[in-house]
């Protein structure tokens, strides 16, 4: 139950004031909660699966800003401190990123002030908006998928593609799980955004498989490079391929024997057809359903 | 016989308690000597390994130092109390401190001070906290030792003399 998660994960890091009339949301309504919104001075709002709404003083959907509750200075600070444990300077990492993760595997997106060293970002200071979203592992969801492509000897370098909130990383999250667990391949994860394992303090916080080693928050090029010359994987996992260096990883990979499972965002397979011949198969995803695969085609298949 | 015997006990007990408040001040001294110690270690656990400060804590609650009783409390309550922020908790057990150690409010201020600042800033103004921390805290290890110099004697010979007086006045 999601708000039994909520409960146990995510209210123990936001301040009472805050906390308070979030506890009023009834169990139904919470099942439709995708994000949970904070600012400074800002109403609180809630990202539903198809709309954001405001929170009203009694724990209710509302969507008149006046009604709402609105977060005071000092609890949206209280509540930074409490998901930083008071170690801000521990997170950086994480922040210059733009994101905290909780223990638990929830990724709280942050909104501030950017502080640039080098043309590059060292920091986000003066932190006015926090994003908790809620995150929601479907095991199960790649059982079919992992059947496809571990058949055999080898597992099938395999390309998902589906356009936003079609469940990609839900996806190939369970598939490190199943692949690991279930078919007994050394998984590796390149983690380069840290949503698939979620690690805290060296722990994944999601369930990738018990035969599963995870570089975390590294550029996929260098963490492929590492895992392949130090982990002996049968299969590397990674998120969000796009530029050349990315490509340049998977091409590395497939050199080395490794296969690889990629997501990309796509409508169809024409989206990423100069990426489909690195591949031995495509799978489209659907929006309607987490998980749903559309079509598989092999590589070399004709396509629309 | 009697008369012996309760003189005896009233310039041992006055030279006692002159002796204890004599200690307060050489304690005094040794537990900010510790804590600076203790800062530097904070300091170097934030520079080079980013500990969590909570990790930290419970490092020192291990330690040998004099301010173990203090960061053990410190720690368990951190344990305990998951939605608390550290610097309340951290605040809270130092306002308890003066009570139970023979520090002054400005020697509890500092460490006041420095549990504001955790978890407020990244690396670099994490450091300057405790840099700024360090300078109060040589300020009071200097007033500690001037203090120490000043009444260590005066208050053991205190309390030997009162305990004469009493026994002239009364006998």
């Amino acid at each position: 139950m999601i708000y039994d998660s909520i409960k146990r994960d995510i209210f123990p890091y936001i301040a009472p004031g805050i906390r308070e009339h979030l506890e009023k949301i009834s169990k139904s309504d919470c099942e439709m909660i995708c994000e949970i919104r904070i600012g400074k001075n800002m109403p609180i709002s809630l990202s539903l699966t198809d709309m954001a709404v405001f929170l009203d003083k009694n724990g209710k959907f509302c969507n008149a800003a006046e009604n709402a509750v609105y977060t005071e200075n000092s609890d949206f600070e209280k509540t930074l401190e409490l998901m930083t444990k008071s170690s801000v300077y521990a997170a950086v990492d994480e922040i210059k990123r733009g994101f905290i993760t909780l223990c638990g595997g929830y990724r709280v997106g942050i909104c501030g002030r950017a502080v640039l060293s080098e043309q590059k970002i060292s920091y986000i200071k003066d932190i006015s908006f926090l994003s908790i979203r809620i995150k929601r592992e479907v095991f199960g969801c790649a059982d079919a998928l992992a059947k496809f492509i571990a058949d055999g000897k080898n597992v099938k370098s395999t390309l998902i593609i589906g356009p936003p909130h079609s469940g990609k990383t839900t996806v190939i999250r369970d598939l490190a799980r199943i692949l690991s667990d279930s078919f007994f391949r050394r998984v590796a994860i390149a983690d380069e955004r840290g949503e698939i394992a979620a690690m805290y303090r060296g722990n994944a916080q999601n369930n990738v498989g018990k035969l599963t080693c995870v570089m975390d928050l590294c550029p996929k090029k260098d963490a492929v490079n590492m895992l392949i010359r130090s982990m002996s994987p049968d299969v590397i996992i990674t998120d969000e391929i796009g530029g050349e260096a990315d490509l340049t990883a998977v091409r590395s990979a497939l050199l080395s024997g490794v296969g690889i499972i990629a997501t990309r965002h796509g409508k169809n397979f024409s989206d990423v057809k100069k990426l489909l011949p690195l591949f031995d198969c495509a799978v489209l995803l659907s929006r309607e359903n987490v998980g749903k695969i559309q079509k598989i085609i092999k590589a070399g298949d004709e396509y629309v | 016989m009697f008369k012996i015997l309760a003189c005896a006990a009233i310039l041992f007990s006055s030279t006692a308690l002159g002796f204890l408040k004599a200690a307060d001040f050489e304690k005094r001294e040794k537990i900010l000597k510790h804590l600076k110690s203790d800062l530097d270690f904070i300091q170097n656990e934030i520079t080079f390994m980013l500990t969590p400060i909570d990790e930290i804590i419970g490092k020192l609650s291990h330690s040998d130092s004099e301010l173990k009783i203090f960061y053990k409390s410190v720690y368990e309550k951190i344990l305990q109390n998951t939605d608390v922020p550290v610097s309340q908790i951290w605040l809270g057990e130092t306002m308890k401190l003066a009570k139970v150690l023979p520090l002054t409010k400005s020697d509890t201020d500092v460490l006041s001070l420095l549990g504001q600042s955790f978890g407020k800033s990244d690396v670099d103004g994490q450091i300057s906290a405790i840099k700024t921390a360090f300078q109060s805290l040589n300020i009071q290890l200097d007033s500690a030792v001037s203090d120490k110099n000043k009444n260590s004697r005066l208050f053991k010979s205190l309390g030997f003399y009162a305990g004469i007086l009493i026994i002239v006045m009364f006998f």
